[in-house]
């Protein structure tokens, strides 16, 4: 019995010892990343703007497709909810005003942070993970070529522009889904609907939206790539490295959501 | 004989290596002379990947110390390292080439990345050395439809294009037929010369050992068992490296030096 509970203290207790060594190395890996985008033009090591552009094309316009689904299906979930009620208060420049305002602010980030951690997170991991089993960043290592500068700072500089790019799109396109919806479903004008829902938007809505998106992202970049390059070291295979990333990324993301929602001006 | 200290470009003293309480290298002690091929030799276990990852640094060791062309690997700072690193060339065992990139690609890189050369400049050179191992067919490819050989080459290829002082290769000639043996090292020998390059082989053949190596240490359940050049090797008495050389006599009495003759083959 104490042996037990004794047992279960110290599984408890490395658990934690290895979230924070994690939590650190993430830390020191992300200051890494911007440490070469600010630098390393001055060492003549910058990071590789054609590796930036494939960056953006993977990690921004790729996700496109998912993101429309996402947003219609969502959109299409809610505005079934406003219909109903609508038809028992109607009120509706209040439903969508708040609508705006859930969608940028809490909705909108949560679910572009998920996509990003299992589209982008889950890429990146198992990407790296394949390169570190067959000793391609040992190799990189050996030339004098930084893994970070090479494979990492590209994504991260583009995920600078896609994270936000993708909660942005992915809240238009739920809005611009609900007014087509209600435009079928009651006859309100698309336009008036729209109105309406980005009048329940502020500036500081839409900043908290927006960094939200920014940090979910840089969040998910360095917990795949410090999963991703440890892979070999800590003997897991692609497949379970890529689970595992996918669940650390959003376990971040959710973490950091509650994080920045309770720190966030109103 | 007395060797001048700047005339050995490896050393390494007292090293041991150990992974929890597991001892997977000891007290292991050896000088690289310049321009010599220097052979560790040894079968399954005995350390041998382990080593080539301290001598690489890439791996810290737990007792002892390693000095590759004069510099102390545990204390390099980051710059300095890569600095290092530019006069040291790594032939990886598979080949560890970058998956992503085409064979001309991953031979460009270190001409790009690290030498800071222009693209337009870095494809010619690496170019020139894919020719001069035969690869020139395959420099489109990428890597993942290459032959065994062929990605042996190339990365024999990347770890040569900036002409390095010393050359680490990680059981890069096991398995490649004498033949092509012969003409890898006829190369090395004429890419070195008058350089001065150091060839440091890992592999567990003894026929390249015996064939290729100037000096040879036969490792052992992480243990240096014999050292010294090929034919004190061949009278050594110890029973370890008896037992070890016994199936091999045939290939004791046929060793074949290969001299250098400037780039009179250009391909192989």
């Amino acid at each position: 019995m104490i042996a037990g509970v004794i047992g279960a203290l110290e599984r408890t207790g490395n658990l934690a010892i290895s979230w924070i060594s994690g939590s650190v190395a993430t830390f020191i890996l992300i200051g890494s990343c911007v440490s070469w985008c600010l630098t390393g033009w001055l060492y003549g090591r910058p990071v590789r703007l054609s590796a930036v552009a494939t960056q953006v094309v993977e990690t921004g316009l790729k996700s496109l497709p998912l993101i429309a689904l996402f947003a219609v299906s969502i959109g299409t979930i809610l505005s079934i909810q406003i219909v109903n009620l609508v038809e028992s208060s109607d009120f509706l420049p209040g439903t969508l005003a708040f609508i705006g305002d859930f969608s940028i602010r809490e909705e909108g980030p949560l679910i572009a942070g998920i996509i990003m951690a299992a589209r982008i997170g889950s890429g990146l991991a198992s990407e790296l993970s394949s390169m570190s089993h067959d000793k391609e960043i040992t190799a990189l290592r050996g030339m004098g070529i930084d893994p970070i500068r090479f494979l990492v700072a590209p994504a991260f500089l583009a995920l600078l522009i896609t994270a936000p790019m993708i909660t942005l799109l992915l809240v238009a396109g739920e809005l611009l889904t609900i007014s087509l919806y209600l435009f079928f479903a009651q006859g309100v004008q698309p336009i008036f609907a729209l109105g309406l829902a980005v009048d329940g938007i502020s500036g500081v809505d839409l900043s908290v939206g927006l960094i939200k998106g920014l940090c979910f992202g840089v969040a998910i970049l360095g917990v795949s790539t410090q999963i991703g390059l440890n892979a070999a070291s800590l003997g897991r295979r692609t497949g379970s490295v890529t689970s595992f990333a996918i669940v650390v990324s959003i376990t971040a993301v959710l973490l950091l959501n509650v994080s920045i929602s309770l720190l966030a001006p109103d | 004989m007395t060797r001048k200290s700047e005339d050995i470009v490896l050393s390494a003293e007292g090293l041991g290596v150990s992974f929890d309480d597991r001892v997977v290298l000891q007290d292991i002690n050896v000088n690289v002379q310049r321009g010599e091929i220097f052979v560790f030799m040894g079968g399954g276990a005995c350390g041998k990947s382990v080593l080539f990852q301290v001598l690489t640094g890439d791996v810290a060791p737990t007792k002892g110390r390693v000095k590759l062309l004069g510099h102390e690997l545990r204390d390099l700072k980051s710059r300095t390292r890569s600095q290092l690193l530019r006069k040291v060339g790594i032939a990886y065992q598979g080949g560890a080439l970058l998956k992503s990139l085409t064979v001309l690609e991953n031979v460009e890189l270190p001409l790009i990345e690290v030498a800071g050369l222009k693209r337009r400049d870095s494809t010619g050179r690496a170019k020139e050395f894919l020719a001069l191992l035969g690869l020139s067919k395959v420099e489109a490819l990428s890597p993942s439809s290459l032959s065994m050989s062929e990605i042996k080459r190339v990365a024999l290829a990347r770890a040569l294009v900036l002409e390095p002082e010393v050359l680490f290769c990680d059981d890069v000639f096991s398995g490649l037929g004498w033949r092509l043996q012969d003409k890898l090292f006829k190369l090395l020998l004429d890419l070195g010369e008058g350089k001065g390059l150091t060839v440091i082989v890992f592999t567990p053949a003894l026929d390249v050992a015996f064939r290729f190596g100037d000096q040879v240490a036969i490792l052992e359940e992480g243990c240096v068992i014999a050292q010294g050049p090929v034919d004190e090797i061949k009278t050594n008495k110890d029973e370890r490296v008896q037992h070890l050389l016994a199936p091999k006599r045939e290939i004791l009495s046929s060793r074949r030096r290969v001299e250098p003759n400037a780039m009179s083959e250009r391909s192989l």
